[in-house]
């Protein structure tokens, strides 16, 4: 299924910024992982009928990049760092807690509900507020057991 | 990815460079690597990710070499050591550069490199299909440490199995990205790619989907390591163990040359001539060494268990086994029975357009002499007899050779990947690389050539092609008056045409005309043609015209006179030659067409038919009427190699010898001659054709058959055919120029390959007597197309190599060779019926309908399909006349079950 069908002037608009259609690339990936959550095959089909290039070309691009998500992610999207910092400060706990909490396991990144999606990521620039995570796009820091409870209790 | 446009070894400029290789002065042209250099002084620097044929990536770091450079400011001053090494393959020659490439720095780097490389690959070479010649192997024997400090365990890759022809096993890999280059820049598309990074990089396709294009092949070739082997070939030998024999392609009419590689007799693979296409170190060579996939993976339909390889006779109702003799005595019995009940004209010869041209030499000969008429013909596939006449007149005019390079080319119609895939490559290369207009013309484009920065299309409606090319014709001699029809007829504007007609005119030194002759079974050639050669006459003597036929002896065929009306000499040197007394007449007039011979035998016309290879009688659109006609002839000699639909209505049947037992010569499209090359003889009771014939005709009381061997009959042929040819029938064995001075035979010895001069093979225009007068005959009117019905569209077609083919259907992996059936549909007419790229659709013609792939692309014009026939078992048999079709898409639950 077309993803982006109905972005068309937008996507118009976008490739004209650039000298050529190609160069869009990574903002038309973003517009359909901001959109859908993640960047399925599809939708790497469509984007490359887009640009004009093979698919092959843009999962290239797709792969390279660890911010592309290649796999559905949950309604909320736990990114949580586990940099330098953030490891000294106790983001493995913090990690644990929040597995256990939903049934994260290896092999096994969204909760049964489709709520809540987990990923570990570098350093997200929070060290002074270590251990520190992403949901969604907003950042929280200071992560104790209460504080996550509290946290991903107000997302629904 | 590296810059695909420039290739700095074929984009030399003009100005020397000199500057000292190993403290030896060499020169060469600004803009010059290294590395071409050095291959052209003799001097070998390893490399893996650089590839004559490819653009420079730069990326596996072993071609790295030491330099010092001058101090601009000094030049008196010596060279100084350049801080770090660089890499041949990319670093440009400078003057007074000093490169050392054997130097202690050099061979620390390339032993360096050689441990990186092989930090993640296994050292498992006795379980490797690539060991023997493996260049990574190689390299370590002669470049590398010897012994492993790597420690750790190594990075693994799970395997996937997403082609069928093709293996790619990870871990072997080396990331040279040699096959993605091959894929984006020769092969069309970028198909593969380099996928993740870091050490989780890896090589692949979109999807684990296959490598599908017709050339994909050639990646097996080109891995320099055991990442990518060819599936059908794996595990079946190891390659010292395997005979090569220089040879051609039966299927290509690019003229490709091969080698079969075979053990005990079998054969286990063929491969391009140069034995180690991964290992190819010379400069400026083009792409000539690669192969299609059925060239490939398909030459081995001898094999096949509906092999007969007895010769057989009919008694009573069947066909009973014989000895040859035998045979030979009941064939010539039966034709000059025949031959006295019905007259000499009720006899008529078939020739495979896949027989050498000593095999259609000794066809022309045997019904010219033997017989007595004009019946010996090639081609079955046309449209009309009129269309075979054009395209005759075609090969009157060939001239063309793209070995010569171009400035410009013109393409009319074709879907030269899927008819001659070399040759087509070989063009879009050259016109890649020098960035060189293809301007393509006619109601079909090839969607191959759209990598070309230089094309152009001119699209229009399938009667309208002769049209268009006599106005642009008009319009190049300056008369601008029909620029305005011409533009109604390309639906561009006026001011288009006239930039096309300037950039015509404008076309300095030499250029081609390169015309299909296969679309629509040729069924607007009569008028095409003619149209063909006027442009080329009104562009004036530095343009070559060069008409494209899948057949692959279409010219070598033509040139022996193996079709009504024509000789393979001059009258006076045939008569010498076959021994004619001068007031016998040599029959030249009234020969049956191949086209009409099923007309004739229902007619009563034809009564005795002998043909050199069912696959003609196979090439005729209408099987069914095919066959109904065979059942009416009193007697049917047929010299094939299988058990087929159409042989087992011989009244006698010779077992023919296969592409891999029989010699003989083939000429390409240009001309050019390349020896088939028998592996050792014939199988079984199988006999050559031209020892049948010579057997048949002597045994009907003919002396002019005394040939001891096949070079007899090419001694005879040659001396008529091409004069002025000096080359000799052992030299043609030399599948091509000899090859690099670095590649050895996985046995060790280093094999010597003569001297070769491609000049001495080639027969041209000149040598054939043909015509070299601009073309000044009239172009006949084409019958206006009849409007399709709301919803159809008006059909064209073109012959597919991976479609229905006699040869291939006895392939060992036919059904993996054969290609999915298609159609190409114009953007416009894709938006009208909701199609997208890539979607199933149904496609109706007629009562019947297929379910095919839509290709959404400007190919066809607007309005029109074009369908590869012979994919998916659609019959178009009213081929000749227009055809529409209907097209709709799949429906979505049908979607689902594909």
């Amino acid at each position: 299924m077309p993803v982006l069908a109905h972005r068309r002037d937008e996507i118009e608009r976008l490739c004209a910024k650039y000298p050529s259609r190609r160069s869009a690339l990574l903002p038309l990936l973003w517009m359909v992982q901001e959109q859908e959550g993640w960047v399925s095959q599809d939708s790497m089909r469509e984007v490359a009928d887009i640009i004009g290039c093979t698919a092959a070309e843009v999962y290239e691009v797709v792969s390279f990049y660890t911010m592309y998500n290649q796999k559905p992610t949950g309604r909320h999207h736990i990114q949580l760092c586990h940099t330098l910092a953030c490891a000294i400060c106790g983001s493995a706990e913090a990690g644990e807690y929040i597995k256990n909490k939903y049934g994260f396991t290896h092999g096994k990144s969204m909760s049964d509900d489709g709520r809540f999606s987990i990923v570990e990521v570098e350093c997200i620039g929070a060290c002074s507020n270590a251990p520190a995570m992403l949901v969604g796009e907003t950042l929280y820091g200071d992560l104790t057991p209460e504080s996550i409870d509290s946290i991903l209790g107000a997302h629904a | 990815m590296a810059d695909q446009t420039v290739h700095p070894s074929l984009k030399p400029g003009t100005e020397d460079i000199r500057f000292f290789l190993n403290d030896r002065e060499v020169v060469g042209k600004k803009g010059e690597t290294i590395i071409t250099v050095a291959a052209r002084e003799g001097v070998y620097i390893p490399h893996y990710c650089w590839h004559p044929s490819l653009s420079v990536a730069g990326n596996c770091r072993l071609c790295l070499v030491e330099v010092h450079l001058p101090d601009p400011r000094n030049p008196d001053a010596p060279a100084k050591p350049a801080p770090k090494p660089v890499i041949g393959c990319q670093t440009p020659i400078s003057n007074g550069l000093r490169v050392y490439t054997e130097s202690k720095v050099a061979q620390e780097c390339q032993q360096g490199m050689m441990e990186f490389l092989l930090v993640n690959h296994p050292l498992d070479c006795p379980i490797c299909d690539r060991g023997g010649e493996c260049q990574l192997q190689r390299y370590s024997m002669e470049y590398g440490a010897g012994h492993t400090r790597m420690a750790d365990e190594k990075r693994k890759f799970h395997k996937p199995q997403a082609d069928p022809l093709i293996d790619i096993e990870r871990n072997r890999c080396i990331m040279c990205t040699r096959c993605v280059r091959f894929n984006d820049e020769v092969g069309g598309e970028h198909v593969m790619g380099v996928f993740d990074r870091g050490e989780g990089n890896y090589i692949g396709t979109f999807g684990q989907g296959p490598v599908s294009n017709i050339l994909s092949g050639n990646i097996i070739d080109i891995c320099p390591v055991g990442c990518l082997t060819s599936r059908p070939f794996r595990f079946k030998a190891r390659v010292w163990e395997l005979a090569q024999t220089q040879s051609t392609s039966i299927w290509d009419a690019s003229g490709a040359k091969v080698t079969h590689w075979t053990r005990n007799r079998k054969l286990m693979r063929t491969t391009p001539p140069s034995r180690k296409a991964h290992d190819r170190y010379t400069v400026n060579e083009d792409t000539e060494e690669f192969i299609d996939n059925i060239t490939r993976f398909g030459s081995d339909f001898g094999l096949h268990a509906d092999r007969w390889d007895e010769s057989r006779i009919r008694i009573g109702g069947t066909l009973i086994p014989g000895a040859f003799v035998e045979a030979v005595r009941q064939a010539a019995g039966s034709l000059a029975k025949t031959k006295v009940n019905h007259g000499a004209d009720s006899i008529a010869v078939l020739v495979s357009p896949r027989a050498t041209m000593e095999e259609g030499f000794l066809a022309a000969k045997f019904a010219r002499t033997v017989i007595g008429n004009d019946n010996v013909d090639w081609r079955m596939s046309f449209a009309t007899a009129a269309s075979a006449d054009a395209a005759s007149l075609a090969f009157q005019h060939a001239d063309g050779d793209l070995n010569d390079g171009f400035s410009a080319v013109v393409l009319v119609n074709g879907d030269y990947l899927h008819q001659v895939p070399t040759f087509a490559m070989r063009v879009k290369e050259y016109a890649r690389l020098n960035n060189k207009p293809v301007i393509m013309i006619g109601h079909h484009h090839d969607a191959y050539f759209s990598k070309c920065a230089g094309r152009r299309q001119y699209g229009c409606r399938p009667a309208e092609t002769s049209r268009a090319l006599e106005l642009l014709s008009l319009a190049i001699k300056g008369d601008a008056a029909g620029n305005g029809e011409l533009a109604k007829i390309f639906s561009v504007a006026e001011s288009e045409v006239a930039s096309l007609v300037d950039l015509l005119k404008g076309v300095a030194g030499k250029a081609l005309l390169i015309q299909s002759l296969e679309d629509m079974n040729g069924a607007y050639l009569p008028s095409e043609v003619p149209a063909a050669l006027t442009l080329k006459a009104a562009l004036g003597a530095t343009w070559k015209y060069i008409p494209v036929l899948r057949d692959r002896n279409a010219f070598g065929l033509y040139a022996v006179g193996a079709q009504p009306g024509r000789l393979p000499g001059s009258e006076e040197a045939v008569r010498k030659a076959w021994k004619i007394n001068e007031k016998a007449q040599i029959p030249t007039a009234g020969g049956q067409h191949a086209r009409d011979l099923v007309a004739a035998i229902e007619e009563g016309r034809i009564k005795g038919l002998l043909a050199l290879g069912a696959d003609v009688l196979y090439s005729y659109p209408d099987q069914d009427r095919l066959l109904a006609a065979l059942e009416k002839l009193e007697t049917f000699v047929v010299s094939d190699l299988f058990n087929s639909e159409i042989t087992r209505r011989a009244t006698v049947f010779f077992a023919a010898a296969s592409n891999l037992e029989r010699d003989g010569v083939m000429a390409d499209l240009e001309g050019n001659l390349a020896r088939l090359k028998d592996v050792d003889g014939p199988t079984g009771g199988a006999r050559p054709d031209w020892e049948t014939l010579t057997g048949i005709a002597t045994m009907m009381g003919s002396t002019a058959f005394a040939y001891e061997s096949v070079e007899d009959v090419f001694n005879e042929m040659i001396r008529l055919v091409a004069p002025g040819f000096r080359g000799s029938f052992t030299g043609l064995e030399l599948a091509g120029p000899a090859n690099d001075h670095s590649v050895q035979d996985p046995g060790g010895a280093r094999r010597r390959t003569p001297a070769y001069n491609p000049g001495d093979y080639r027969v041209d225009g000149a040598h054939l007597r043909w015509s070299s007068e601009p073309f000044a005959g009239a172009i006949p009117a084409v019958a206006a197309e009849a409007p399709a019905a709301a919803g159809q569209f008006l059909l064209t077609w073109g012959e597919h190599v991976q479609g229905d083919d006699y040869h291939l259907n006895h392939a060992s992996i036919a059904h993996l060779l054969k290609a999915k059936p298609y159609v190409e549909v114009h953007p416009a007419d894709a938006a009208t019926l909701a199609l997208e790229d890539g979607k199933r659709a149904v496609l109706t013609v007629g009562t019947e309908s297929i379910e095919v792939t839509a290709r959404v692309r400007k190919g066809p014009a607007q309005g029109t399909l074009y369908f590869p026939a012979g994919l998916g078992g659609l019959k178009l048999t009213g081929l000749g006349e227009s055809l529409t079709a209907g097209l709709q898409p799949a429906l979505e639950t049908e979607l689902a079950s594909v």
